[in-house]
């Protein structure tokens, strides 16, 4: 009897030991994350309701989606969302679906990382940072959006962002498939694209790396670069090398016309 | 002021490189344009494979940017 309850014991101080020792703390919830830490998904998660199935109102947090699924009928609000400019996020590991947006980064942030992610079926972008610095996309599919697959764009005061999309497989949207306003220094490399409106879409970037990339069957431009007058922005020191364009319905690759329209996309108008 | 190679542009439903009227100062070399299907010329000495329309872009004359329009 002695040696059963010393085995439980053993079992129970066991079970504990792992998360303690891995320091990850469970979700099996729609949650508000409010403390630093790194957390773990323990079920697949769902909701049919308004909010978000994860927040995030912290900085320094790991979610482990775990090879989970997080899935929202609400196209009001996204799936995952920063509710602030936090910084050192990572989000990875499972699949996104539904929602106003897969993943929201609305105000601001730094150091985001997204990778291994199946990001599907939202109402708007599928991913979406905005006035977010120093983040990186990577390893991830992103498919069958209303709008951009992948969007990026500066803050309010039009300031510039950075950093690197990679290794993403982008198909089936509305919109870009990778659309970044006023990059500075971003990397765009070795992503696959296929059925979007503009494949990649950059307006008035600076320094970026566009690399490696696959486009096939945009109904728009395959890639683009443009200046923005509504913003203020001139593209200049960008480098395209590598990349394969085919069978888009418009220009395969196109440089320096003027957009107009501020953050959407296709309403440009050559010089 | 990009620097635009090695890449390949087929089969689209407009200029394979188009180098708008706002572009400037471009380097482009090495890259490969074909079966691209402008519908109309974009510039003069344009072809359905490449146009520029913008100011001082500049190659060494390694891209393979053919039929003439």
């Amino acid at each position: 009897m002695k040696k059963l309850f010393a085995l439980a014991l053993l079992g129970a101080a066991a079970g504990t030991r792992l998360v303690a020792d891995e320091g990850r703390i469970p979700i099996s919830t729609p949650t508000t994350i409010t403390k630093s830490g790194h957390y773990i998904v323990t079920r697949d998660l769902f909701i049919n309701g308004p909010g978000s199935i994860l927040a995030i109102g912290n900085n320094h947090v790991t979610i482990d989606l775990n090879g989970f699924s997080l899935q929202s009928l609400n196209g009001t609000d996204p799936v995952i969302r920063s509710l602030g400019g936090f910084g050192s996020l990572t989000i990875r590991n499972g699949t996104v679906e539904g929602g106003s947006a897969g993943i929201l980064f609305p105000a601001g942030g730094t150091r985001v990382v997204i990778e291994g992610v199946l990001v599907t079926g939202a109402d708007q972008d599928g991913i979406r940072l905005n006035g977010v610095n120093d983040f990186a996309i990577r390893r991830s599919i992103i498919s069958i959006h209303h709008l951009d697959g992948i969007h990026v764009e500066a803050g309010n005061g039009y300031s510039e962002v950075v950093g690197t999309i990679e290794n993403n497989l982008v198909e089936d949207c509305g919109g870009s498939g990778i659309e970044i306003l006023d990059g500075s220094g971003v990397g765009v490399v070795g992503n696959r694209i296929r059925g979007t409106d503009q494949g990649i879409a950059l307006v008035a970037p600076a320094g970026c790396l566009i690399s490696d990339n696959t486009v096939v069957a945009a109904r728009g431009d395959g890639i683009f670069i443009f200046d923005d007058l509504t913003r203020g922005g001139a593209h200049g020191g960008n480098r395209l090398s590598g990349n394969a364009v085919s069978g888009s319905g418009s220009v395969g690759i196109a440089i320096g016309g003027i957009e107009t329209g501020g953050s959407s996309t296709g309403n440009f108008a050559a010089a | 002021m990009n620097q635009i190679e090695d890449n390949v542009m087929t089969l689209n439903g407009d200029v394979g490189l188009w180098l708008g009227g706002n572009s400037f100062k471009n380097v482009y070399r090495r890259n490969t344009a074909r079966g691209n299907q402008s519908p109309s010329p974009c510039a003069i000495g344009s072809t359905p494979d490449f146009c520029d329309a913008g100011a001082k872009n500049t190659s060494a004359g390694d891209n393979f940017l053919p039929d003439p329009q």
